[in-house]
């Protein structure tokens, strides 16, 4: 009885889409390599560096002052499409490496910015072109 | 370092591989989970749990080539020797530079014969050539990162 019930809930879930799977966090699409990022430390790095470890940014900023890489963790899927034709839709979180050059093009600043609040990548480049302000 | 937890929903399409976990021969999950004479449950949980782990196979790393590697694949280039008119000639424009030309970027390709080339492959990755000149406009350092092209968003 208890299985049958268990089995009709669960083909309701389906049936509406709702299945929330969670996974261990995983990269989707091309990652950054996090030995390779935390390599670059601020002061002893250089543009030079930073781009020949990373290879293109996302964004650059303020002349190249700013350069920031993009990419997207997974947490978990949701089902949808019911049991015939089931279809895993990823949720994700954005993830970002702000970095920060001098004049003379060393790395003098380097941060991740993790999170929904981030959803939309202009809170990330506000916040990495002003860290010092104060966020909602 | 700033880290604010949340979730944001992104429908992007499945891999081939995920899909077919999901759908199966006859494209239906749990008929055929009972058709096996398993509790159909168990059976769902077990593609999950597997989909999980092939999933997280599924990315890939941006990561710098060994030296030995870029070399071997990179012909001419020459650290201290290759002038920055030669490059010029042979490579032509590059896709994005820094700090005056200092820095340039190519995106490169591996062909069939496992050949690095500038001519864009369709379907292949797209791996980031970086050459980085001295005051001399000579080639000081080089690299490839692989898979370090920006993957263009739609």
């Amino acid at each position: 009885m208890t299985r049958t019930l268990s089995l009709l809930l669960l083909l309701l879930l389906l049936a509406a889409g709702c299945i929330p799977l969670p996974a261990p966090p995983h990269g989707l699409g091309a990652v950054l390599d996090e030995e390779s990022f935390e390599k670059l430390r601020p002061g002893a790095a250089s543009r030079a560096d930073v781009l020949l470890a990373l290879g293109e940014p996302r964004h650059r900023l303020d002349g190249d002052r700013f350069l920031m890489y993009e990419w997207s963790v997974a947490y978990g899927y949701v089902i949808v499409g019911g049991p015939a034709q089931a279809y895993p839709i990823p949720v994700t979180v954005p993830h970002y490496l702000c970095l920060e050059f001098a004049d003379d093009g060393q790395l003098v600043r380097s941060s991740q910015l993790t999170g929904g609040l981030y959803a939309k990548p202009d809170q990330a480049i506000a916040h990495c072109t002003h860290p010092q302000e104060e966020r909602p | 370092m700033l880290s604010i937890v949340g979730t944001s929903l992104s429908a992007s399409l499945p891999t081939d591989a995920s899909a077919a976990i999901f759908q199966g021969p006859d494209s239906t999950l749990l008929p055929s989970a009972t058709a096996a004479g398993h509790p159909p449950h168990r059976l769902f949980w077990l593609a999950a749990i597997l989909f999980s782990v092939l999933s997280v196979c599924a990315c890939t790393s941006i990561t710098p080539l060994d030296a030995e590697s870029v070399v071997r694949h990179s012909g001419f280039l020459r650290d201290g020797l290759t002038k920055v008119q030669e490059v010029d000639e042979r490579l032509g424009a590059q896709h994005a530079s820094y700090e005056g030309g200092r820095i340039r970027i190519y995106r490169a390709y591996f062909d069939e014969q496992d050949r690095l080339t500038l001519m864009a492959i369709p379907g292949a990755t797209c791996h980031a050539l970086v050459l980085v000149f001295d005051g001399d406009d000579r080639l000081q350092r080089h690299g490839l990162v692989k898979d370090g092209c920006l993957e263009e968003k739609p």
